[in-house]
């Protein structure tokens, strides 16, 4: 029945007319794609330098004393903006590790499960050719 | 699909969810010409479909971090295409004149089957038959779907996935059986 259906799918993609200047639109595609990947890879940077800017401005705004041009209350409210920023950032940055850890072993378990299926199935070839 | 298929799927997924170079190339390449297919069964025209593509894989490159089953990878794809293609569809059109199919009384009837050498003649018949019915026989012919993921592509129900299904092979069938007796053109 999978072969059948296999066959029958071979067979309906080989019915799709090739389109006409298919090198071109797949150059116009990657060139897309890669102008995404570097808006993806500036996302990332960005990231990086505003928890670092979060971080800084925790670490001046809990160094600062109250004074005649900071009074108690604003240094409070600064310090809890700070702390407020940085820890929502941080967050953030944890969350996007753990989906990498996630997603890395997760790719590791099912890289080992390829290699199971494949030496599972050049074992039934075997077999059957002896018999 | 078997599940060395699926599996491959996965792994697929998670290449391009953990940002491997390359990954997102072999994805392309092995989904570019079923969601081809299916794209242009659904908008009726290559360069739309072309198009659509296009969107289905900048949306995908963005959100592929957003898929949380790496076995869902194909029906999240078909699901991505449907949705631009229908809005294609009802920007060029309206979508009430794609979506004017009628339904027959759906019977609990022998299901019929395909050979694999019907495949030119099912593409041309799958011209004939209206685009609900259409696009649900595509993804059971193309990827094997289960009637879970094909509704989620298409966003209904499994038992109107059902329905739509054996009426659609049902009508393709009869359209390939006039096809079969010289009477297509009657």
């Amino acid at each position: 029945m999978a072969q059948q259906t296999n066959n029958l799918r071979e067979g309906l993609l080989a019915a799709l007319p090739q389109p006409e200047n298919l090198a071109a639109y797949r150059e116009e595609t990657a060139a897309l794609l890669a102008k995404h990947e570097r808006a993806v890879r500036w996302d990332k940077i960005t990231a990086n330098i505003v928890s670092v800017i979060f971080g800084l401005l925790l670490g001046v705004s809990l160094s600062l004393r109250p004074s005649h041009s900071l009074d108690a209350l604003a240094l409070y409210r600064l310090q809890l903006s700070a702390a407020f920023l940085f820890i929502f950032w941080a967050i953030y940055g944890v969350h996007d590790h753990i989906y990498s850890s996630q997603v890395a072993t997760l790719k590791e378990i099912k890289q080992v499960q390829l290699q199971v299926l494949e030496l599972q199935a050049s074992l039934k070839t075997v077999r059957d050719n002896q018999f | 699909m078997e599940s060395k298929d699926r599996a491959s799927y996965e792994w697929l997924a998670l290449r391009c969810q953990s940002g491997e170079k390359g990954a997102f190339e072999d994805l392309i390449a092995a989904m570019e010409r079923p969601l081809l297919y299916y794209a242009m069964t659904l908008t009726g025209n290559q360069d739309t479909a072309l198009d659509v593509l296009q969107e289905v894989w900048i949306k995908a490159f963005r959100g592929i971090r957003k898929l949380k089953d790496p076995g869902a990878l194909r029906s999240w794809l078909y699901s991505i295409t449907h949705g631009i293609a229908v809005d294609r569809i009802r920007k060029d059109y309206s979508r009430e004149q794609a979506e004017k199919v009628r339904y027959g009384d759906f019977e609990e009837a022998e299901e019929p089957s395909f050979a694999a050498e019907d495949a030119a003649r099912v593409h041309a018949a799958l011209g004939q038959i209206g685009i609900l019915h259409r696009e649900v026989l595509i993804l059971h012919f193309l990827e094997d779907l289960s009637l879970k993921e094909i509704a989620k592509v298409v966003g209904c129900s499994e038992g109107t996935v059902k329905s739509r299904i054996h009426y659609a092979k049902r009508q393709m069938k009869q359209i390939l059986e006039r096809v079969k007796h010289g009477t297509a053109n009657e």
